[in-house]
């Protein structure tokens, strides 16, 4: 379904809408649909709203986290393996106390 | 915690159907929409053994402190990894002369004599330049054309020195030409071997809708292309050369002959790829276009015969779902820079034309071979990297690629998983960010998600093998 404002005022907003499709759907069809999907986005909106804190939260913490002491390791892929914890002992001279 | 919905199109517009939600981890649960109420609402209790799956998923925590939370950010800063490491794809367009005369060619065709379209020793080592100065850990060089053969002298200056350069500098450099084969030697086979490069090469089916769609003299396009891919298989070894199909209204409904094609061939995989709405490709769409609802339709159907193959016991699968996969099922960015958000455009990938002008992708090039120079960030000739990506508008086109604030993308949930694509929208609906509900790059990726989504979760056979797809397993 798409829909088109077609003029706004205080209290009324008239939307044109036809169907995105070519398919055949009644005038109550579609408006049911559309009660549907604007009950949807009140509940997105709700769930927008009520997140918003955390939302920031885990941004902030995705991209404050970058590592001072060895930049290297924050753009190394999975597979790069940049302190060598694949490669045996014996090839790398690491020991252990 | 935070989440996106849309609900499933194969179900009722009612409280019965089902809806899927994904976090911005990218972790997803398909519910029926009574249950997603329920949850964001608090109007009525959700059942327990529901409320552990959210819990699992990372959909609802009791603490705002907790591990859930950090899990979510690292899966963020994971899938948005390609945003701090630098541009990684550089092509070349070492000349726009080509033999064969495709309808859907998205870049102007001239013919092979005219060396006027051919890239420079001088521009490429300009381009090298700007390639090497790029703080991305690797380096991928894609040759591309025309058809790049025809200038291979430059294609052989240009791998040689980059390889020289990798190796001094001791960068990881993978090396890309893309060929439709025609003109391939042995003595060009094992230069390639030798310096490491793979191909990359055309192959639309079976031959007669090959040399249909790929006109060239003596209509022998496929027998060229097949003929290649021996060579180079025998000099470089089975690996070295892959393949893409391109959809025209011919092979609607030739989807499984295609795939048979590439069975028949060897090749373990087929990127079942639409035609590109570019350059002078939208000059032939009346004649070889289609709707976006029939390439749909051949999509799913090749991916349906795909998994019947695997089921057989020939593993062989799609490209393009099996990126979408690794997205939808591990944290993991797999770098494919037509589908990021921000987009890959400039960021992950720049191209270096043949007359040295500069675009942000592949597509804003061909673009501009009808005018439309957008997309052009300068010329080769006297840029640093730094003076190509200062221009203005390449922030605001970074900015306005980002599909959490895009219309249409901001509440829907494959959003985490999808990407944009301004040159696209730009060329099919006059705007950068364009109308979702217009968009045929939106309407192909939803049916698509949808269609794994439900597949996923039906927890079958299909189910098993599109989860290998994706790496797991």
């Amino acid at each position: 379904m798409i829909g088109q404002i077609v003029t706004t005022t205080e209290s009324d907003c008239i939307v044109e809408l036809k169907p995105a499709s070519n398919e055949l759907i009644s005038e109550d069809q579609m408006s049911s649909r559309l009660f549907i999907a604007l009950g949807d986005f009140v509940l997105r909106e709700r769930l927008e709203h009520e997140t918003r804190n955390i939302r920031e939260l885990i941004v902030r913490q995705a991209f404050e986290r970058s590592n001072l002491q060895w930049p290297d390791l924050d753009s190394a892929r999975p597979g790069d393996d940049p302190l060598r914890f694949g490669v045996p002992d014996i090839e790398t001279g690491r020991t252990h106390t | 915690m935070p989440f996106s919905f849309t609900r499933l199109p194969s179900q009722p517009m009612d409280a019965t159907g089902k809806a899927v939600l994904v976090n911005q981890a990218g972790e997803h649960i398909i519910l029926r929409m009574s249950d997603v109420t329920r949850l964001i609402t608090r109007e009525a209790p959700l059942d327990p053994t529901l409320m552990e799956r959210l819990h699992a998923g990372l959909f609802v925590t009791h603490n705002p402190r907790s591990s859930g939370v950090d899990l979510v950010a690292q899966s963020v800063r994971s899938k948005l990894s390609t945003l701090m490491s630098g541009t990684e794809l550089h092509l070349f367009v070492a000349t726009l002369r080509c033999d064969h005369s495709c309808p859907y060619c998205q870049v102007s065709r001239v013919s092979d004599d005219r060396t006027a379209y051919d890239m420079t020793i001088e521009d490429a080592s300009a381009g090298l330049d700007i390639m090497f100065a790029s703080p991305s850990k690797c380096l991928k060089l894609e040759v591309q054309g025309g058809e790049p053969l025809l200038n291979y002298p430059l294609v052989h200056e240009l791998v040689r020195a980059a390889r020289k350069r990798a190796r001094e500098e001791g960068r990881p450099l993978e090396c890309v030409v893309t060929t439709n084969l025609a003109n391939i030697t042995p003595e060009m086979c094992m230069f390639f071997r030798d310096h490491d490069v793979l191909l990359s090469t055309s192959i639309d089916g079976p031959s007669d809708l090959h040399n249909a769609n790929r006109p060239r003299p003596g209509n022998d396009a496929f027998q060229r292309a097949v003929a290649g891919i021996e060579l180079v298989r025998n000099i470089c070894g089975v690996d070295s050369v892959s393949a893409l199909p391109t959809t025209t209204r011919r092979s609607l409904g030739r989807v499984r002959e295609i795939v048979d094609t590439y069975v028949g061939l060897g090749f373990s995989g087929v990127f079942l790829r639409p035609l590109s709405p570019f350059g002078f490709a939208v000059k032939t769409q009346s004649a070889i276009g289609y709707d976006t609802q029939d390439f749909i339709d051949h999509y799913l159907e090749g991916l349906d015969y795909c998994l019947e193959l695997w089921k057989r016991g020939y593993q062989f699968r799609e490209h393009y779902a099996s990126l979408l996969l690794r997205r939808m099922l591990t944290p993991f960015d797999t770098g494919y820079v037509d589908l990021m958000s921000p987009a890959g455009a400039g960021s992950a990938v720049l191209v270096f034309n043949y007359d040295g002008d500069v675009y942000i992708s592949d597509e804003a090039r061909m673009l501009a071979e009808t005018g439309e120079k957008l997309f052009r960030l300068g010329t080769i000739r006297g840029s640093t990297r730094e003076h190509l990506l200062a221009k203005p508008q390449f922030a605001h086109w970074i900015r306005d690629s980002m599909n959490e604030a895009i219309p249409g993308c901001d509440w829907c949930a494959f959003r985490t998983w999808c990407g944009t694509d301004q040159v696209y929208h730009h060329a099919t609906q006059g705007d950068i960010v364009g109308i979702r509900s217009l968009s045929s790059f939106c309407q192909r990726n939803m049916a698509v998600f949808n269609w794994l989504v439900q597949k996923l979760d039906a927890d079958d056979d299909d189910s098993r093998i599109l989860r290998a797809w994706g790496g797991l397993g």
